[in-house]
């Protein structure tokens, strides 16, 4: 039980912060949730990429085909009428099973030659489904019923409250634990103004849930409900989903196998000298890698309203690859912090104003594009300039920079 | 001893984290038949490789006739006038022989021909291969043509990185003669990095010996007597 | 029974293409040889230099003018590319191919923003650019006939820097070991902006010699891209003779499997990178 609660509830007052804000996100601004929650499931993406890539050491460009697979699994089940968390569940196992099977040829083959092959298979799979299916190939979902039920705002809300009284708790320890007295009135400060918005918006939260409910109550169209239920709800989903995937690659890398996985990325010979099963281990990551992928396909239909053969474009295993990179590769906390800043900025820029961009002389056409060329360059000067990513970066060099708040804080 | 053609002092340098070399300080005379001995590991290699900027080195100085060249991309410290022969993989399989010596030469077009007549004057079995792929020679003939391109270069130090290695006696009797030859006949400077140290007394002049990244001891020839015991605890051999 | 009509297109065609992928595909080998640098973005080279060459030829109609443009542009821009993005991460395999695949998703969106509907190679009076020629009663393309010179051409000119100039000999000395080359006395880094330099322009020159026949469209460097891919492993990573006859092979499989099973194609191309990688992973030419 200890350990459970070590290893799902954070550790320091930031990670608490973190969790609370994230939950605080839809009561604040609406649309900001909603392009949010894509977000994290370019994060999750970045996490399952990272299980493979970071962890495992092996590149793949294929990744956007259990994404696809999961995605387009969960489409046709939930349109076929089967309940979400099945579905889920069966996007996981199933994308995790392809990647699986991709994934036998990289025991043989070394590094570069894979990760051009996994281009190659990725590329085939989407274009061979183009090409013979007769029209293009969209699902498009209605209403997914789980996320219209009021279950989840009462849900939300008690996890909300929860998380904010959590923060309440271990912010009060963290200042007890704090021994200059200048650094405790700065951190104190910070963590009242902190908290005092958090308390805020859980109040408004609650209002405005009480409100809701009332209306309810006194008959409020279908329509009225999905609008206020649907997006929380989906909200919720996200990034619970991605703080589960956090969790798992947590866990893995405090254990006895990430280890083994950290012994085979770097001298696989070896660590099969040394009796570990090589192909085993790195089977067990594609699939782990597959599985999240899948189940971040499931939440991306809940997120848009068609599916498309775009999620098997490469361009998917880029944001993903993006967001790792960004972030930090090998890092726990670095791909998410990436893949929700890729999401985010992915989403930004895909919705500047028309306007505005017609009167630079950019066509709509190209405006779509923008954000995949902003990315792209984004993502060439990251690589050169901070290899570690922004966390990685921040883990390796913070410290001259916590050593100089140190210094200002008198600890 | 000041004015050595080569000064090295307290280098350092590090290979994937390992502290290889620690402070290796040693010089190499003008004419000298130099020789570094010392068991496997110690890093002789290393030392060779970082004079000729394979390798960075962390910490200290290389002199070659009184320029620094630490740190120079390999190809400047060739063309200053240092030849290196590595101890492995020494030639371009894929080359042929005449295409292995004209890279190897970095003087006047004009004078390639003639130099080319020396070394195989030298090498007469080198000649006669000439057009053949360099992969396709004996192990022995390899180590010959990677001898020759050391020569056939324009250099006034020549540095041999475990030039016996793998040879059969023969042959490394056969290899040393042609050292001397083309030593005595063109003055120049050698650097030798030995492990079999009987072979390496027939030609030094002067020795040093290292141990764990650091150069011990060096005295000349005529002193070898007198260290005897430190020659036996650095090398494991008897005199 | 296919006619022999049938067949002659087919080989025509077959040949053709091998030339195409030839020329998209050798600037990949010399770079992955001597800089162990995998080029990704190499098919968005070649697509780039299709489409400068055609907005060339619309400027100044000249055919053997515009393609010499092209191949300039290329040198600059791959001597550019080489020091701005590949030199910082030179001895970081994993860094090389997230640069280079960062730079190809960076040239296929610009190459879709400044070029929003692809261009249309015109429609020239010239006998050989633009007209047919009647061989045992097919209609064929003079132009193809060009192209399959061109790859042979390249192919001699190549074979002939390789075995008789001191470049030649470098570049292969490089390839087999850059630590021992350096020792002999070439200068490593210089030899690096050449080749790569030499490489782009190779795929810019690819680019617009095939653009009569295809026409600059944005499936043209992607498709290309992936082709080009195969050649290296099919034919040996680092052999500049492995990837003629690879390009041979793959353009054979490909354009017959395009006649008779058209939805195949790439899955095609695929079984055979495949199965070159697991039964000899080396390639099928390398020495």
């Amino acid at each position: 039980m200890e350990r459970l609660r070590q290893l799902v509830l954070p550790q320091r007052f930031a990670g608490y912060a973190a969790l609370a804000l994230i939950l605080a996100a839809p009561w604040v601004d609406r649309p900001l949730a909603s392009s949010l929650s894509l977000a994290y499931v370019w994060a999750t993406l970045a996490v399952s990429y990272n299980i493979l890539l970071g962890f495992a050491g092996i590149a793949s460009f294929g990744h956007a085909l259990p994404f696809g697979v999961g995605a387009f699994l969960a489409a046709y089940m939930l349109k076929w009428g089967i309940p979400y968390l099945p579905v889920i569940l069966a996007a996981g196992l199933a994308a995790g099973a392809v990647y699986v099977a991709v994934g036998l040829p990289a025991y043989r083959v070394r590094g570069i030659y894979y990760a051009i092959l996994t281009l190659a298979v990725a590329e085939a799979v989407r274009s061979t489904i183009e090409s013979t299916a007769r029209t293009t190939v969209a699902v498009t979902v209605g209403a997914i019923p789980e996320l219209a039920g009021l279950a989840g705002l009462y849900a939300y809300l008690a996890v909300f409250a929860l998380a904010v009284v959590l923060a309440g708790i271990s912010a009060v320890q963290d200042l007890r634990y704090t021994r200059r007295k200048r650094a405790r009135v700065l951190k104190g400060v910070v963590y009242a103004l902190l908290l005092a918005g958090l308390v805020l918006t859980t109040y408004t939260a609650l209002s405005t849930s009480a409100g809701f409910l009332a209306e309810v109550g006194a008959g409020a169209p279908y329509v009225r409900v999905l609008r206020f239920i649907y997006p929380l709800n989906v909200y919720l989903l996200s990034a619970v989903v991605l703080y589960l995937s956090y969790l798992v690659v947590k866990r893995l890398s405090q254990s006895p196998l990430g280890t083994t996985f950290v012994a085979i990325r770097e001298n696989p010979v070896r660590a099969s000298v040394l009796g570990y099963n090589v192909l085993a281990h790195q089977l067990a990551a594609f699939f782990a890698s597959g599985f999240f992928a899948g189940v971040a396909g499931s939440v991306y239909v809940a997120c848009v309203p068609t599916v498309m053969t775009d999620v098997l474009a490469s361009d998917k295993t880029f944001t993903a690859l993006t967001g790792a990179v960004l972030g930090g590769l090998g890092t726990l906390v670095g791909p998410v912090i990436g893949g929700i800043a890729v999401g985010v900025l992915r989403d930004y820029l895909s919705s500047i104003s028309p306007a505005l961009l017609l009167s630079l002389g950019v066509s709509l056409q190209q405006a779509q594009l923008l954000p995949s060329f902003i990315l792209g360059a984004i993502y060439i000067a990251v690589v050169l300039a901070l290899p570690y990513g922004v966390w990685g970066t921040w883990l390796l060099r913070g410290w001259k920079l916590k050593r100089r708040l140190e210094k200002l804080l008198g600890t | 001893m000041a004015g050595g053609l080569l000064t090295v002092r307290d280098l350092h340098t590090y290979i994937a984290g390992f502290h290889i070399l620690q402070g290796v300080s040693f010089e190499v005379e003008k004419g000298s038949v130099t020789a570094i001995l010392g068991r496997n590991g110690v890093g002789k290699t290393t030392t060779l490789k970082t004079i000729m900027g394979i390798y960075k080195p962390a910490k200290g100085e290389v002199l070659f006739r009184g320029d620094s060249i630490a740190g120079l991309p390999p190809y400047v410290i060739t063309s200053r006038g240092i030849s290196f022969v590595p101890s492995e993989r020494n030639i371009f399989a894929t080359l042929t022989v005449e295409e292995n010596l004209r890279l190897a030469y970095n003087g006047p077009k004009e004078k390639l021909g003639d130099r080319l007549e020396v070394v195989y004057n030298l090498f007469p079995e080198l000649k006669r291969f000439s057009s053949l792929r360099a992969g396709e020679l004996s192990g022995g003939q390899q180590r010959m043509l990677a001898l020759a391109c050391g020569m056939v270069r324009e250099h006034s130090l020549l540095i041999l990185d475990e030039p016996s290695e793998g040879l059969s006696p023969v042959y490394v009797k056969m290899f040393f003669k042609k050292l001397r030859e083309f030593k005595e006949e063109h003055g120049k400077t050698i650097l030798l990095v030995e492990q079999n140290f009987a072979l390496a007394r027939e030609v030094m002049d002067f020795v040093y010996l290292m141990d764990k990244g650091v150069v011990v001891a060096g005295f000349p020839l005529e002193k070898m007597e007198a260290s005897r015991d430190l020659i036996r605890r650095v090398l494991g051999v008897s005199l | 029974m296919v006619s022999p009509e049938l067949l002659l297109s087919a080989v025509v065609d077959a040949l053709t293409y091998s030339s195409m992928i030839y020329m998209a595909a050798l600037g990949l080998v010399i770079i992955f040889g001597l800089m162990d640098v995998f080029n990704l973005a190499h098919g968005a080279f070649f697509g780039l230099g299709a489409y400068i060459f055609v907005t060339l030829f619309y400027l100044t109609g000249n055919f053997l003018l515009s393609a010499a443009l092209t191949v300039l542009v290329g040198v600059a821009a791959g001597l550019a590319v080489e020091r701005v993005l590949i030199k910082p991460v030179y001895g970081n395999p994993l860094a090389q191919l997230l640069v280079t695949m960062g730079l190809m998703i960076f040239l296929f969106t610009l190459i879709q923003l400044l070029w929003p509907a692809g261009l249309v190679f015109p429609e020239t009076g010239n006998f050989y650019i633009s007209g047919y020629i009647e061989v045992a009663s097919v209609r064929i393309r003079v132009y193809k006939f060009i192209v399959i010179l061109a790859g042979l051409a390249l192919f001699a000119i190549m074979s002939l820097v390789l075995s008789k100039t001191m470049l030649g000999v470098k570049l292969r000395a490089g390839t087999e070991n850059r630590e021992l080359a350096a020792v002999f006395g070439v200068n490593i880094a210089r030899l690096f902006s050449l080749a790569f330099s030499l490489g782009v322009a190779l795929a810019f020159l690819g680019g617009a010699l095939v653009v009569p026949l295809t026409h600059a469209t944005i499936e043209l460097p992607v498709h290309f891209s992936l082709l080009a891919f195969t050649i290296p492993v099919v034919g040996g990573m680092k052999s500049y003779t492995g990837a003629f006859y690879a390009s041979l092979l793959i353009g054979f499989v490909d354009r017959f499997t395009a006649y008779f099973a058209p939805w195949l194609t790439f899955a095609v191309d695929l079984f055979v990178m495949i199965a070159v990688l697991v039964l000899r992973p080396e390639g099928l030419f390398a020495r």
